[in-house]
């Protein structure tokens, strides 16, 4: 009997702080299994009425071991793991980690592979961006964005399907380039989405730019001041949302980007309409990088690096000579030896800086993997943008700060 | 018995079926709606063209498991969806669905009943139909379905007023509360120079229309005004907790409110029966259709709004709207009656 | 007429086991509930009164604005913080009785004596058919003979209005509720929320592209808006 309910449903804390409420403020546990927490994070919410009091965010739900993973296997083996932390941008991943590998070992990709890579990369940004466009706007209750948006995302998945033959977990990038050739369709199916696209996003503007809603709902939410955006080191959108102007692929360039004609959108207020704003031109710009590489690459020439020891050989070349043979099978059971050293390599990801940091002791399995993963870091500034914000302004944070929570907890 | 008392009986118990029918075809056909407009197929395994979808809906949720709450306030538990559910048809009692017509020598009226409050009856039934909502989520023991209750205790106070302070510009035009009049008096033809207009309520207050129709939306706990639910915030709200049949008894109430207020408003606002030819039932049911897509519309196409800014859309902008349109049509009905 | 005593009865009853409910309840919701039941047999018994203004009225505003403020305020309050009712000191219970005693009294004094039947107003059915319904007789009554009481009544709720806002605005010298974590950022120039520009010169300086009536600075480069050590030099040595 009676008025049970506000002493509400036992749940356990790891806090030092008890889940119980005080005369004015209730506890509200969101999460791990909120539709609206993008997987399994859980928020715990001290509220007031509606508005919030303190936020906590409680991680580790999806935590499976990825860097002490990475110093278990072979410096080859690890790749498919990167897909599984941020699995809606797969490739960026693969090329962050195959970046760092390569730096480890001093090459480089022949240049069309890079540019393959960069179209890839970018291709992932968008896949990335839709699903944040998609979900974002569900959260905030508009319910068809996130069908339009998967609607052309299973245009960039098809790329990647004929491209490598998965669609999620591509597993895509390779040490030195690609092993195998490009699909004869690949080309006209790039070229045909960066026609369609742009039509697209103009389509999903119209639905949300300047919906009265969606602009009260997003403007003056969520402010993240400069100082603010630097001290906690947040990156990619969210840092450019509040006008700091830091990107990856202009601050220290990798692949060709310093051969690319783009421009990086910043914010103005670090609202959560900025940082839509932001993601969205980002959008354009990569449609625009992906056309430069169309057409700055050459037609012909290799696509991997054949001679060095770090990469697996040519397939054809296995079975006709010794060499690569034995090269081949040693590659497939010892695996490479990359010299002594560390690297840090860092990419701009869909969500921001992404980091490998690798350590080679000189033997095949790397003595430390460490990733800086963007939306772990990001997601920081959650209890900072949330106090004083309204319940319902929380699902619109959790969306802004574009979390995947593979990527999350690692 | 009164033979006019059993004919309205029979009349209620044929309103009653149709509605609960059309509620389960409306499901249907807002889920084919919604996925044309969002380039999906939508049902089309269940009968042809997933036509039997509602009724293996139904059985589904008929045979579901019937949880309840182990901190649940068990009887308030089992009540509200009952109150939610019984109390949304009740309205319908009072929509004239034509004039009389007569069935084995008998004259049969087409409405249940033409009480001379109708529309404050129409009013005091949907302000009852909240108890079930809050009491829902009050009952559940869980903090989102809570907030749900307490997200649409404070709502539909606010739209509720809004609701009916919008009808005052058409009860003062008529002169009635009573919709068979308000119907009879929209069947008129309205001349203004060379043009041939229907007498409708819409034409004379296009501003309280409007405002009915938001209020309408946010009555009925609907997309952009699905606080209460907001399936992305409180996981269901007031429902979280209810499953199988007693979540089913939410959900029809929550449909047969809709089709219940498209016919009010096509009956004050639209002229109820009267058409530019044969006015009969079907001009009130193609009416009602338009507002039942509207609805549809509204929830594929905005977000939703968040709750200190429904509050100042209700208190900030509609009321003072309302009431300035009070005023207007108090001083226009004065002049016209030559009063002023 | 049978059958309509036979109704009187039944709603009556209820209305009156129901108000008893109410007050032995002890959980204040399922009191509510029982208030709830009380007027709508209430309202149920004015419509067998032929006064269906009265009993619309009375159900959009008894059950359909106060109970719902009751219960929104029910919900949000802590049970501990609830006074206990039914164990109140022995002067409170005796004191109540006495005036319940009272106030019983008057009633059957009233009803006994029945000075309201033995004259009937002038209100009867002809004439409230004659004026054009009970509704137009209410509305003409209330706004010709009784003005200056509706007046009244509407300033007594508007002072109770204000009475509420007053009470219920935010006490500043309570304890400070919202724990405010502060952030471990180095120099906080910027209010939080605040709506002005956040960057006005890195605004003032650069190309824009419009996006609805926002901006979004478009950065070429990664030095754009950084300026270098000796630009910092040269500025404060001109200062």
């Amino acid at each position: 009997m009676s008025l049970e309910i506000t002493q509400g449903t036992p749940v356990e804390i790891s806090e030092e702080r008890a889940l119980t409420d005080s005369r004015r403020q209730m506890v509200l546990n969101m999460g791990p299994q909120h539709p609206s927490t993008h997987g399994v994070m859980r928020v715990v919410l001290t509220l007031e009425g509606e508005t919030i009091v303190d936020c906590d965010p409680v991680l580790g739900y999806l935590h499976r071991g990825v860097e002490k993973l990475g110093e278990t296997h072979r410096y080859s083996q690890f790749v498919p793991w990167t897909d599984r932390t941020d699995y809606v941008a797969a490739p960026s991943n693969n090329l962050g980690y195959i970046l760092a590998v390569e730096k480890l070992c001093g090459i480089e990709a022949p240049e069309r592979a890079t540019y393959w890579r960069m179209i890839m990369g970018e291709l992932a940004r968008l896949a990335s961006h839709l699903v944040w466009l998609g979900t974002h706007a569900l959260d905030i209750g508009a319910l068809s964005m996130s069908l339009y948006c998967f609607r052309e995302r299973e245009l960039i998945l098809d790329i990647f399907e004929t491209f490598c033959g998965a669609r999620l977990t591509t597993n895509m990038m390779e040490m030195g380039g690609f092993s195998r050739p490009i699909p004869e369709q690949l080309p006209g199916m790039v070229r045909d989405f960066c026609n369609v696209f742009p039509k697209m996003q103009a389509e999903y503007e119209t639905l949300l730019s300047s919906n009265p809603i969606w602009l009260s709902r997003t403007r003056g939410v969520g402010v993240i001041e400069p100082e603010a955006a630097i001290s906690y080191s947040l990156t990619g959108a969210c840092l450019r949302g509040s006008g700091i102007n830091y990107d990856v692929r202009k601050a220290t360039p990798y692949l060709y980007y310093d051969r690319m004609e783009f421009e990086v959108p910043l914010g103005t207020r670090g609202d959560v309409y900025d940082r839509y704003l932001v993601r969205m031109e980002e959008m354009r710009q990569s449609i625009s990088i992906i056309e430069q590489c169309m057409e700055q690459m050459p037609t012909d020439g290799p696509l991997a690096l054949t001679e060095s020891p770090y990469v697996i050989p040519e397939h054809d070349n296995v079975m006709k000579t010794a060499e690569d043979m034995q090269r081949h099978f040693i590659w497939v059971i010892k695996g490479f030896s990359p010299p002594k050293g560390e690297v840090y390599q860092a990419i701009e990801h869909s969500k921001g800086e992404l980091g490998y940091y690798l350590v080679s002791d000189g033997t095949p399995i790397p003595y430390r993997v460490r990733l800086r993963t963007p939306d772990f870091v990001n997601l920081q500034s959650l209890p900072y943008m949330a106090q004083g914000a309204a319940l319902a302004d929380v699902v619109a944070l959790i969306g802004t700060i574009d979390i995947v929570l593979g990527s999350v907890d690692r | 018995m009164d033979a006019n008392l059993l004919s309205s009986y029979i009349f209620a118990v044929i309103v009653l079926n149709v509605l609960l029918g059309l509620m389960a075809y409306m499901t249907y056909i807002e889920r084919k709606v919604m996925a044309a407009m969002q380039d999906r197929i939508g049902p089309n395994r269940t009968g042809p063209v997933g036509l039997l979808q509602p009724i293996a809906d139904g059985l589904k949720l008929l045979v579901k498991e019937d949880i309840i709450p182990k901190h649940a306030d068990r009887r308030i538990f089992l009540l509200a969806p009952l109150l939610s559910f019984v109390l949304a048809p009740v309205a319908a009692a009072v929509i004239p669905f034509g004039d009389s017509i007569t069935v084995f020598g008998h004259e049969v009226n087409l409405y249940v009943a033409d009480i001379n409050v109708a529309v404050l009856y129409f009013l005091a039934i949907g302000s009852m139909g909240v108890f079930g909502i809050i009491l829902g989520g009050y009952a559940s023991a869980n903090r989102y379905s809570l907030l749900g209750g307490l997200r649409a205790a404070a709502q539909v106070i606010s739209y509720e007023i809004i609701l009916g302070l919008s009808l005052i510009g058409v009860i003062i035009l008529s002169g009635s509360l009573s919709l068979v009049e308000i119907v009879n008096q929209q069947s008129e033809t309205l001349t203004i120079g060379p043009l041939q207009l229907p007498n409708w309520f819409i034409l004379s207050q296009p501003l309280a229309f409007i405002i009915f129709l938001i209020a309408a939306v946010a009555e009925t706990n609907r997309a952009p005004f699905d606080l209460p639910e907001a399936e992305t915030e409180l996981i269901g709200g007031f429902h979280t907790e209810y499953s199988g049949f007693r979540f089913s008894f939410f959900f029809l109430a929550e449909y047969i409110s809709m089709i219940v207020i498209s016919l009010f408003a096509a009956t004050i606002f639209l002229g109820g029966t009267d058409g530019p030819i044969q006015d009969g039932v079907w001009w009130l049911a193609l009416k009602a259709c338009i507002f039942l897509f509207f609805y549809i519309w509204l929830r594929t196409t905005v977000p939703r709004f968040r709750y200190d800014q429904l509050m100042g859309l209700a208190w900030k902008v509609l009321l003072p709207l309302v009431l300035i349109n009070i005023l207007l049509t108090g001083f226009i009905r004065l002049w016209g009656l030559g009063m002023l | 007429m049978a059958a309509e005593v036979l109704i009187f009865n039944l709603l009556s009853a209820v209305a009156i086991v129901s108000a008893v409910a109410m007050i032995t309840m002890r959980n204040p919701v399922h009191s509510a509930i029982a208030l709830v039941l009380t007027f709508v047999n209430v309202a149920a018994i004015f419509i067998m009164l032929r006064a269906e203004f009265l009993a619309a009225v009375q159900i959009i505003v008894y059950t359909g604005a106060v109970l719902v403020l009751i219960l929104f305020v029910l919900m949000l309050v802590n049970p501990d913080d609830l006074p206990e009712f039914h164990s109140g000191k022995p002067m409170q219970n005796v004191f109540g009785f006495g005036v319940g005693l009272i106030l019983l009294a008057e009633i059957s004094v009233a009803i006994l004596t029945r000075t309201v039947v033995a004259e009937p107003g002038p209100w009867n059915e002809e004439g409230v058919a004659a004026a054009g319904g009970n509704i137009q007789v209410i509305g003409q009554l209330l706004y010709s003979g009784y003005v200056l009481p509706i007046q009244a009544t509407a300033l007594v709720l508007l002072a109770a209005t204000i009475g509420a806002l007053f009470l219920g605005r935010p006490d500043e010298d309570q304890e400070p509720s919202p724990k405010r974590r502060t952030v471990a950022t180095i120099s906080l120039a910027h209010t939080r929320g605040a709506d002005d520009d956040l960057i006005p010169a890195l605004r003032a300086a650069n190309i824009k592209r419009e996006a609805g009536d926002r901006d979004l600075i478009m950065a070429r480069d990664a030095d754009e808006f950084t300026t270098s050590a000796e630009e910092e030099e040269k500025k404060g040595q001109s200062e």
